[in-house]
């Protein structure tokens, strides 16, 4: 429940996302595409795939995620955030994190 | 010396109910069980009364939703808080000014069309009004000329309007208080317990506490008490943002929205001009309001209102959004955790809703049969298909 963490955050005004290819720019050029989940394989049964489409972790922690660069390089990337405070810890290309949610990663609370 | 609002307590070790979260849900649940006979409850807010969404929203309260379950649910809401002032002897300020919501397209004006039709149809005035009408109730906007989308025709809503959301929220602690509820400020919980797929109780930072039924009334927070019983529910948790002006004199009698614009406003009684958008696009529990948001939210009123420009800001803030995929609530008892209740997804228009859901909810706990009223709100809508589509008519107005 502290959100005193937020004061570690660099920067004032706007949530910055370092993008692999181009550099850190302001949240609003790119699009969230949520977090990295393990997908259900094409034969999982139905209620695996209504679980996967609809609950959501919705974690209050240090989590990996998709972000996309919509307004320059436009390419799909994976960005490691706090979502307590929005701080970037690092991004990395597709592929180069191996598995899907990094579960019990959260951070001190 | 004037009593206080409500009384601390010593936090019991066992409680019939344990609510979690100190908003106006949990707190109208608590008010509400304490009506039918239940009085052995307790809310347990980790920070105070009103901390979370219920002190940080811009109060719109409305009926004019689209689907029919939505438009009855939140119709309910908008009768019982016509008479809340009376019932709690508090003055909460509710004042039906009228609410527009703004078509600038075509495909606009037909989707308002369908909503005015099916409010009616449902009991709820609204209509559609075009320029001459809108002008009497707004002769200030500009509505055409230098406007990228020229104002065609508003969804005309009389008995919608704001409310003062702080007052709401103490005058539901003080009337749960009354009726004996304990509502305990600073309580946080820690961990659920669950004994043979039911709940059993609640750690918390006080200690631990029996309970035979617990509610989950935490909004944004939600997931993060779901997951302490190792559940997940459909809830993304976005920050939305608003801001104030300075007051002005009074020159704007209604509520005015525009989804294509990206932005709502309206005046307080003490005169400052309320201004929001729609919640930030990425998931997030900071609570941390950004340069862009009061950016754009002026960019976009200054269309509508020109005038403005020399108007200085006073403050804006943020507060969290329990976003689900269908833009509607989910109440009702978890389907694997016996006693475990929810009364989440309250997103970015649960303000409006709290009498409705905690008077339902609160008979749904005390008599342990679903309303009516509650039964399209089920956890167990998603699994089933059964969504009830509100996107379209509380996206951008709350
Ligand atoms: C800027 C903004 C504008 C809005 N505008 C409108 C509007 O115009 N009209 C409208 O109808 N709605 C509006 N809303 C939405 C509305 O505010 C919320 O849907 C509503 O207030 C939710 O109420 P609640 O009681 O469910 O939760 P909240 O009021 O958020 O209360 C949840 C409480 O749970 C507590 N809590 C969290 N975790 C724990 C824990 N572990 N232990 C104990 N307590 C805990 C929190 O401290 C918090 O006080 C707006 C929201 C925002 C942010
Ligand atoms: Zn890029």
């Amino acid at each position: 429940m502290d959100d005193r963490g937020q004061q570690g955050r660099e920067d004032g005004v706007s949530v910055m996302i370092p993008c692999p290819h181009c550099e850190r720019r302001p949240a609003g050029e790119f699009h969230f595409g949520g977090p990295l989940r393990d997908r259900p394989g094409p034969e999982a049964p139905t209620g695996e795939w209504i679980a996967y489409t609809y609950d959501q972790p919705n974690l209050r922690s240090v989590q990996w995620e998709w972000w996309f660069h919509r307004a320059a390089c436009r390419q799909w990337f994976l960005v490691r955030r706090d979502t307590r405070t929005n701080q970037v810890l690092e991004s990395a290309m597709p592929g180069e994190v191996a598995t899907g949610m990094p579960e019990g990663e959260a951070g001190d609370e | 010396m004037t009593d206080r609002m409500w009384r601390d307590h010593d936090l019991k070790d066992a409680y019939d109910v344990v609510i979690i979260g100190g908003g106006v849900h949990g707190l109208a649940t608590a008010y509400y069980l304490a009506q039918q006979g239940v009085t052995n409850v307790a809310v347990l807010e980790a920070r105070y009364v009103g901390f979370g969404g219920s002190g940080r929203n811009t109060a719109i309260v409305r009926s004019n939703y689209r689907t029919p379950e939505g438009i009855a649910f939140y119709d309910h809401s908008v009768k019982l808080y016509e008479k809340l002032a009376g019932e709690l002897d508090y003055n909460i300020m509710f004042s039906q000014r009228g609410h527009l919501t703004l078509a600038h397209t075509e495909r606009g004006v037909s989707g308002l069309r369908e909503r005015a039709l099916t409010n009616q149809l449902c009991g709820v005035n609204s209509r559609l009004i075009f320029p001459d009408e809108i002008r009497q109730h707004v002769p200030d906007m500009q509505l055409e000329g230098s406007l990228r989308y020229p104002v065609m025709a508003a969804l005309y809503h009389p008995s919608g309007g704001i409310i003062r959301h702080d007052a709401v929220v103490w005058a539901y602690a003080r009337g749960a208080d009354a009726g004996g509820v304990h509502v305990h400020q600073l309580t946080e919980v820690t961990d659920l317990e669950v004994t043979d797929g039911a709940i059993s109780g609640v750690m918390t930072n006080r200690g631990r506490v029996k309970a035979g039924a617990v509610v989950n009334a935490t909004a944004g927070y939600a997931s993060t008490i779901a997951a302490m019983a190792g559940r997940q529910i459909p809830l993304e948790t976005h920050p939305l943002q608003a801001l104030v002006t300075e007051p002005l004199k009074p020159w704007l009698h209604s509520v005015i929205v525009s989804s294509t614009l990206h932005v709502y406003v309206s005046q307080t009684d003490r005169g400052e001009l309320v201004i929001g958008a729609e919640v930030d696009d990425y998931a997030s529990y900071s609570l941390r309001g950004t340069l862009p948001f009061a950016e754009s939210a002026a960019t976009h009123l200054l269309e509508l209102f020109p005038f403005l420009a020399n108007v200085r800001m006073l403050r804006q803030w943020a507060g969290l959004c329990d976003m689900t995929p269908d833009y509607s609530p989910i109440i009702g008892e978890d389907p694997l955790v016996k006693g475990l209740f929810m009364t989440v997804g309250w997103g970015t228009y649960g303000f409006k809703a709290g009498p409705a859901s905690g008077h339902l909810l609160a008979e749904m706990i005390a008599s342990g049969r679903t309303p009516e009223r509650l039964e399209p709100f089920s956890p167990g809508r998603f699994a089933e298909d059964r969504l009830v589509g509100e996107k379209a008519a509380a996206s951008v107005s709350h």
